[in-house]
C-alpha cells in the first residue's frame, strides 16, 4: 500500500454538518438537548430548529424577568405554559408576540402561590390584553385553561374564532358563583374541535330558559365533575355526537349508566368509574347495548378496606368479566385500580372472547385456553400477579 | 466474487468486494444508477476519504455486510444509546479525531448504520455533561456574547419537552 504525504485538517464536532448534529441530538434526552443549546450559538440555533416545536416554555411569577423576554419570540416556542398573575405583564407582551404561531397554550389565570382555591379574577386592563392574546391564537390546536367561572365566561367568548382548535381542556375553580352550561354554546363554531375536557369545582348550572346549542364536531368528552349537579342529558344537548366518553371521576348509579348508553349509542371508547352500585351484572349488562364499543376501561372507585365488602367485591369481579366479555365488538378491556388500596381483583378469566385484549393496571394479561386465574394487588400500583 | 477498486484522497487504491463496498450508499448509487462499470478496472475516486479512515471503515463494513435492514424507529422519541453491540463498541474505542473522521467519511459514503452507531457514541459522551464540560470535551468555542450564556441557561430552566 502506498501513501502520499497526508495533511489532514483536524475535524471538530462544531464543524459537523447540521444533519449529523441533528442525529446526535436525537439520541439525547431533553435535558441534554437544552444543555447543548447553551454550548455555542450554532448549536443553540440547531436545537431550536430541530426540536423547538416540542419545547414548552413555562412563565410564572418566579420567572426571572432579567431574562431578555423581548427575545423570546426569536425562538420557535410553540408551546407555552403561563401562570398569569398581576405581576406577569412583563412577559405577557412576549406571549402576545408568540401567540399567532403557538400550537398549545396552558393558561393558569391565578396567583401561582394560592393554587386552585384562589378566587382571583384579573383586573380589566390585564383582561383586555389577555383577550387580545386569545383572539390571535390562529394556529392553536390545544388550549388548557384554569380559571374562575367569572373569567371563564369571557374566555369562552374570546375563543370562538380559533379555527384550528382541536382540544379544549378547562378547569373551573371555586368562585362565589356557579357556571352556566349555556356558556359552552359557542363551541359549535369551532370546526376542528374534537375533544373537550371539563373539570369543574363549581356547580354547572342547568340552562334554565337558555337553550343549549350542540357542538356536532366534538367526538370526545372527559368529565371530571365534583359538584352534584351532573346531568347527562345536558351534556348530551351540548355534545350529541360522542364516540369517546371518559367519566371515571363521576359517581354514577345504574340509572345514569343506562342513560349514557341510551344517549350516546355510537360510543366506541368508554371509561367509567366502578362504584359498588355498578358492581353487578344487571348494571354492566347495559354496556352490551352499545353496538360499537371497542374499548372499555373500568376504574374502581370502591373506597373501602373492610374485609367483608372486599369479599363481595371479589365475587362481583368474576361475574363482571363474564358479562363484559359478552360484548361482541370489544377489542380492549382495561381494569384500573382507583387510588385506594386494599381491593383485589381475582377469579378465573373467561376465555370465550379471545379477540378482546385484557389489561390490568396497564399490564397486558394474556389469556390462554386454560383460563389463567389472576389476582391483582391494588396496594401496588401497576402490578398484576399471574398464577 | 466480484471486486471493485476505490481510490482515496491520498491516492491509495483499495480492492474491495463489491458487496462490501455497497454498504456505502454513495458507492451503490455510483454503481447502480450512474452505471460506473467496476470491470473497467478503473478505481472509484473517494476524494473526501483518507486511506487510514477508509481502511477502518472497510473493516466495519466487512463485519456488518450481512446485517439485516434495521427496523424503522419513531423519529420523535429520544433514541436509545445503550444498544451498541460490543463489536462496534470496541471498534469505536479510538481517539476523538479518528472517531470524527470516521463519522464524516461515513456521512460522505452514506453509511447510515455506521453513522448511527457513531452518533450514539458521541451522544454518550455528551450525556449528563454541563455546557462547559461539553465545550472542553469537544474543544468548542463559547461564542455567545458576554452574559448571553447565563440568560440562555436561565431561560432553559423554564422549558420542558411537550409530550402531548
Amino acid at each position: 500500500m502506498e501513501t502520499k504525504e497526508d495533511k489532514l485538517t483536524v475535524p471538530e464536532l462544531s464543524d459537523f454538518p447540521n444533519e449529523i448534529l441533528a442525529l446526535i441530538f436525537q439520541h439525547l434526552r431533553f435535558p441534554d438537548r437544552l444543555r447543548m443549546s447553551a454550548v455555542c450559538r450554532r448549536w443553540n440555533e440547531l436545537v431550536f430548529a430541530f426540536f423547538g416545536d416540542r419545547i414548552m416554555l413555562h412563565l410564572s411569577a418566579s420567572t426571572d424577568c432579567s431574562v431578555p423576554i423581548g427575545k423570546l419570540s426569536d425562538r420557535s416556542y410553540r408551546n407555552v405554559q403561563v401562570f398569569w398573575t398581576e405581576d406577569s405583564s412583563g412577559w405577557m407582551d412576549a406571549v402576545e408576540d408568540l401567540a399567532p404561531k403557538l400550537l398549545s397554550l396552558d393558561l393558569y389565570i391565578m396567583p401561582e402561590e394560592r393554587g386552585f382555591l384562589a378566587k382571583w379574577n384579573p383586573p380589566p386592563s390585564l383582561m383586555e390584553q389577555f383577550l387580545r392574546i386569545l383572539a390571535n391564537l390562529e394556529s392553536l390546536g390545544t388550549l388548557f385553561i384554569n380559571t374562575t367561572p367569572t373569567t371563564f365566561g369571557a374566555v369562552l367568548e374570546a375563543i370562538h374564532d380559533l379555527t384550528n382548535l382541536a382540544t379544549l381542556m378547562v378547569e373551573i375553580r371555586i368562585d362565589d358563583g356557579s357556571f352556566a352550561l349555556s356558556s359552552f354554546n359557542g363551541l359549535c363554531r369551532l370546526p376542528k374541535l374534537r375533544a373537550v375536557s371539563i373539570c369543574s369545582y363549581v356547580p354547572l348550572c342547568a340552562p334554565g330558559k337558555d337553550r343549549l346549542v350542540p357542538a356536532p364536531f366534538v367526538e370526545s368528552l372527559t368529565l371530571e365533575q365534583y359538584s352534584p349537579c351532573f346531568s347527562i342529558l345536558n351534556f348530551y344537548k351540548l355534545f350529541p355526537c360522542l364516540t369517546k366518553l371518559d367519566v371515571r371521576q363521576v359517581e354514577m348509579d345504574p340509572e345514569e349508566l343506562e342513560l349514557v348508553v341510551v344517549t350516546w349509542p355510537a360510543l366506541e371508547v368508554l371509561v367509567i368509574g366502578l362504584n359498588s352500585s355498578l358492581l353487578n351484572t344487571t348494571a354492566l349488562e347495559m354496556l352490551q347495548q352499545l353496538p360499537k364499543l371497542r374499548k372499555l376501561e373500568l376504574q374502581t372507585q370502591v373506597y373501602c378496606t373492610d374485609e367483608c365488602i372486599e369479599f363481595d367485591f371479589l365475587q362481583a369481579s368474576f361475574y363482571l368479566l363474564e358479562t363484559i366479555f359478552q360484548i361482541p365488538t370489544l377489542e380492549e378491556l382495561r381494569l384500573v385500580h382507583g387510588p385506594v388500596a386494599g381491593i383485589w381483583w381475582s377469579g378465573q378469566i373467561p376465555t370465550d372472547a379471545p379477540s378482546c385484549r385484557l389489561y390490568i393496571n396497564g399490564i397486558y394479561v394474556p389469556r390462554t385456553n386454560d383460563g389463567p386465574s389472576f389476582k391483582c394487588d391494588a396496594s401496588k400500583e401497576g402490578t398484576a400477579i399471574m398464577s | 466474487m466480484s471486486t471493485i477498486k476505490l481510490e482515496t484522497s491520498d491516492g491509495v487504491k483499495f480492492t474491495v468486494k463489491t458487496q462490501v463496498a455497497k454498504c456505502s450508499g454513495t458507492i451503490r448509487t455510483m454503481l447502480e444508477d450512474i452505471g460506473i462499470n467496476p470491470q473497467d478496472g478503473e478505481a472509484i475516486p473517494l476524494s473526501n476519504v483518507h486511506s487510514t479512515i477508509l481502511q477502518k471503515i472497510l473493516v466495519w463494513a466487512e463485519h456488518h455486510v450481512d446485517d439485516p435492514e434495521p427496523p424503522r424507529e419513531d423519529a420523535d422519541a429520544a433514541k436509545r444509546t445503550d444498544d451498541i453491540c460490543s463489536w462496534d463498541e470496541d471498534f469505536l474505542k479510538v481517539d476523538q479525531r479518528t472517531l470524527f473522521d470516521v463519522m464524516l467519511a461515513a456521512n460522505y459514503l452514506d453509511m447510515k448504520q455506521l453513522i448511527a452507531v457513531c452518533c450514539k457514541t458521541v451522544a454518550n459522551m455528551i450525556k449528563g455533561k454541563t455546557a462547559d464540560q461539553i465545550r472542553r470535551t469537544f474543544n468548542i468555542e463559547n461564542d455567545f456574547p458576554p452574559g448571553e450564556e447565563d440568560k440562555i441557561r436561565l431561560r432553559n430552566q423554564f422549558c420542558e419537552e411537550r409530550s402531548r
